[in-house]
C-alpha cells in the first residue's frame, strides 16, 4: 500500500487500454508493474467526465449499441477506480489555473498533481502537447514504464526523509480529504461524531474498555495523573531517559518525579530498580515504552500491585506495539498515547488518547478533559480544555485504514535494520523476544556520535538524537536529581542516534543508510 | 503449437482460421531484443505478467464481451481526436441548447 512513484493516467491512455489500441499493451504492463512496485496510479477528478463521454462516443462509433455502451462504460469505470485513485481538483485554485493554462482541461490534471507535492509524479499521456502548467513531467506509456522501472537505488539517493509523512499522505490522500471534508460539511468541530467513532475504533484495536481522546500526548499524561488524584508532594516513579513531557506533567501538579535508571540494551526503565525507589509518598509508576517498545510491564505491574499503585504506561511512541500478545496502551491501569504527526499513528497537529479498563478513571478523564464538568456548566472537579479536535480525529481515522499494513512494514523494516546492523557488528537498541516494537525510532549506539551525525548530514541523510540529556540533568529539573543514580541514562544520552524510519522507507534507502553508517563506524 | 505472426503496435493477432476452446487464455510470445525500444536495463527487468495484469485484460475483455472484436476494428484515435470528441460534445450540450 505504500507508494514510491505516482502515475496520473490521461484520458487517451485509458480509452486506448479499453479499446486495446495504441500503447495499450504497454499500459497493461505499466499497471502490472505499478502494482508490483508499489507505484500508485491516479486519475484526476476533472478528467472523469471527459473519460466517460469520450469512451461512450468511441464505443458507439465502433458500432456497439447505445444500450450496451450504457452498461459497459460504468463497468469499465468501476474497474479503473479499483486500480487507480482519484485526485481532487480544488475550487480555490481555479482562477490561478485559468490564468496560466494554455489548455484549461489538461491543466486540471496537472493542478490535481499538486496534492502529491514532494513525490515522484508524472502524467502518462499520448498527447505530446499536453499542458502540464510547467509543473510536472509528462511521459508516454513506454517512457513512463521505463521511468517506473528505474532502479530504486538511483532514486533512493535523491532524498531520505527522517519520517516520510508525504508518502503516507499521498497513499491516503482520498481518505484524508474525505475525512476533513466531512467535518467541514457537518461543522461539529468540537466533539463531533468522528471523536466517538475514533474512540470506538481505538478501544477495539487495543482491547481496552475505554478510550478518551485528548488534545495531545502530554495532555493524556496530565489528565491521567489528575484522574488518579495526584497531589502536591506525591512522588511518581519514572524514567529520566525520555521526552520532557513525562516529567513535566508530574511537576505541573506539584508532585515529584523520582527517576529510576534505564536498561543499557533497551533504554527502557529498569524494572529491577523500581522497588528500591518506592516510598510512602509514591503514588504511581510511569514507565515509558521508549522508541516504540514496551518496558517490562509484567514486572512493573507486579511491583505496583504489591504496593497498590496504579501504573500509567507512557505509550506516546508505542501505539501498535504488543507485549506478550496484548496491545500497548492496554498493559496497565492507564495507557497514554500521542498522535503527534511523527508518531506511528499520527494526526496533522496535536492529539492523544487515554486508555483504561477502569470505569471510574475513565469517567474522571472524560470530565477533566472538558474543564471538569459532569454536565453542562456544572464543574465537579478541576479540569482542563483537553479535547482532541474533530478534524484531527478524522485524520487519525483515515490513517487507521492502512495502520495494520504500516505496523507490519515497521516490523519488517526494523528487523531488516537489525540484521544489517548485526551483520556489521554495529551496536543498536535491542528488542525483547516477548514483545514487539513499532520502531517510532530506530536507534543505534555510537561512541563518536557528533562526528557521525555530521557525516550523515553531508550525505543528505537526516538523523536525530532521542534524547541528548536525561531529564534529571535538565536545568529546570535538577532539583529532582539524586547524585549519579542514573549512570546508564547519562551514558545512553551521549551515544544514541536515530536513523530514518517509517513504513514507506524503501530497501534501497535503508541499504544506503547502513552503508554510510558502516563506512563511518 | 508454435505460430508465426506479426506484432503490430504491440498487438499480436493469431490467424483467424484458428478456432479456440476459450475466449481468453495465456500465450507466451518471444519478442526479438532488437524490437524493444526500452533501455536494456529496463527490458531485462520486464517481469512476466502478474495475476494483476492478466486480471485487467481479462476483466476488460469480460466487460466488452462479444463486442471486443468489433471495437478493435475502428481506426485508432489520435490525441486530437480525443479533444475534438470532447469539444464537440461540450458544444452540443451547452451551445446547442434551445
Amino acid at each position: 500500500m505504500g507508494a514510491n512513484k505516482h502515475l496520473i493516467l490521461d484520458v487517451n491512455v485509458i480509452v486506448d487500454l479499453w479499446l486495446e489500441e495504441g500503447s495499450s499493451s504497454v499500459t497493461e504492463t505499466l499497471i502490472m508493474e505499478a502494482a508490483a512496485s508499489d507505484t500508485q496510479l491516479w486519475v484526476a477528478s476533472a478528467a472523469m467526465a471527459t473519460l466517460d463521454y469520450v469512451a461512450r462516443r468511441a464505443f458507439k462509433t465502433r458500432g456497439v449499441p447505445p444500450n450496451v455502451v450504457a452498461e459497459m462504460i460504468p463497468q469499465l469505470m468501476e474497474n479503473l477506480l479499483g486500480r487507480a485513485k482519484v485526485l481532487t481538483n480544488h475550487g480555490f485554485e481555479q482562477s490561478d489555473i485559468y490564468s496560466r493554462a494554455t489548455d484549461f482541461e489538461d491543466a486540471q490534471t496537472a493542478a490535481a498533481a499538486r496534492s502529491l507535492a514532494g513525490q515522484m509524479v508524472c502524467i502518462v499521456t499520448e498527447d505530446s502537447s499536453f499542458d502540464t502548467l510547467g509543473e510536472i513531467s509528462k511521459k508516454t506509456p513506454t517512457e513512463a514504464l521505463a521511468w517506473m522501472l528505474e532502479k530504486e537505488s538511483n532514486s533512493a539517493k535523491q532524498a531520505i526523509p527522517f519520517i516520510d509523512l508525504a508518502a503516507q499522505q499521498a497513499a491516503l490522500r482520498p481518505m484524508i480529504e474525505r475525512g476533513i471534508e466531512t467535518v467541514l460539511r457537518h461543522g461539529q468541530y468540537i466533539m463531533g461524531p468522528e471523536v466517538k467513532l475514533l474512540e470506538e475504533k481505538l478501544t477495539a484495536y487495543t482491547g481496552s474498555k475505554h478510550c478518551i481522546t485528548v488534545a495531545s500526548g502530554t495532555e493524556a499524561l496530565l489528565i491521567s495523573l489528575m484522574a488518579i488524584g495526584i497531589q502536591p508532594g506525591d512522588e511518581i516513579i519514572t524514567t529520566p531517559f525520555t521526552f520532557i513531557a513525562t516529567a513535566e506533567v508530574i511537576v505541573l501538579l506539584g508532585a515529584k518525579p523520582v527517576f529510576v535508571d534505564v536498561e543499557s540494551d533497551t533504554c527502557n526503565i529498569d524494572a529491577s530498580k523500581i522497588e528500591a525507589a518506592i516510598t510512602n509518598k509514591t503514588k504511581a509508576i510511569m514507565p515509558v515504552s521508549l522508541y516504540g517498545q514496551p518496558a517490562d510491564m509484567d514486572e512493573i505491574n507486579a511491583i505496583a500491585a504489591k504496593y497498590s499503585l496504579p501504573v500509567i504506561e507512557d505509550a506516546a511512541q508505542s501505539f501498535g506495539a504488543e507485549y506478550k500478545g496484548k496491545k500497548s496502551c492496554n498493559l496497565s491501569t492507564i495507557g497514554c498515547t500521542s498522535f503527534f504527526p511523527s508518531k506511528p499513528l499520527g494526526c496533522y497537529g496535536d492529539g492523544g488518547a487515554i486508555f483504561t479498563n477502569d470505569d471510574v478513571i475513565a469517567q474522571a478523564c472524560r470530565e477533566i478533559r472538558v474543564h471538569g464538568q459532569s454536565k453542562r456548566y456544572w464543574h465537579t472537579r478541576i479540569g482542563v480544555g483537553g479535547r482532541m479536535d474533530t478534524i484531527q480525529c478524522a485524520i487519525v481515522l483515515a490513517k487507521l485504514e492502512r495502520f495494520d499494513w504500516e505496523v507490519q512494514r515497521r516490523l519488517e523494516i526494523g528487523a531488516r535494520y537489525n540484521t544489517l546492523m548485526d551483520e556489521h557488528g554495529m551496536i543498536r537498541v535491542q528488542q525483547r523476544a516477548d514483545r514487539t516494537s513499532v520502531f517510532a525510532q530506530y536507534t543505534v549506539l555510537l561512541d563518536n556520535r557528533e562526528q557521525i551525525q555530521g557525516k550523515f548530514k553531508e550525505a543528505g541523510i537526516p538523523t536525530a538524537v532521542h534524547y541528548p540529556f536525561p531529564l534529571n540533568q535538565q536545568p529546570a529539573y535538577r532539583q529532582f536529581r539524586s547524585a549519579d543514580n542514573t549512570p546508564v541514562s547519562n551514558e545512553m544520552a551521549k551515544r544514541v542516534m536515530s536513523l530514518p524510519m517509517g513504513a514507506d522507507l524503501q530497501e534501497g534507502q535503508q541499504d544506503w543508510v547502513v552503508r554510510v553508517l558502516r563506512s563511518l563506524s | 503449437m508454435i505460430i508465426e505472426t506479426t506484432c503490430e503496435r504491440g498487438i499480436v493477432r493469431l490467424p483467424m482460421e484458428l478456432k479456440f476452446q476459450h475466449d481468453t487464455f495465456n500465450v507466451k510470445v518471444e519478442v526479438p531484443d532488437q524490437e524493444i525500444s526500452l533501455s536494456p536495463s529496463v527490458a531485462t527487468e520486464m517481469r512476466p505478467r502478474s495475476e494483476n495484469s492478466l486480471g485487467i485484460r481479462a476483466q476488460i475483455d469480460a466487460i466488452l464481451g462479444p463486442y471486443k472484436n468489433l471495437l478493435r476494428k475502428g481506426a485508432p484515435l489520435s490525441a486530437q481526436d480525443y479533444k475534438d470528441i470532447w469539444h464537440q460534445h461540450i458544444e452540443e450540450k451547452h451551445l446547442g441548447r434551445k
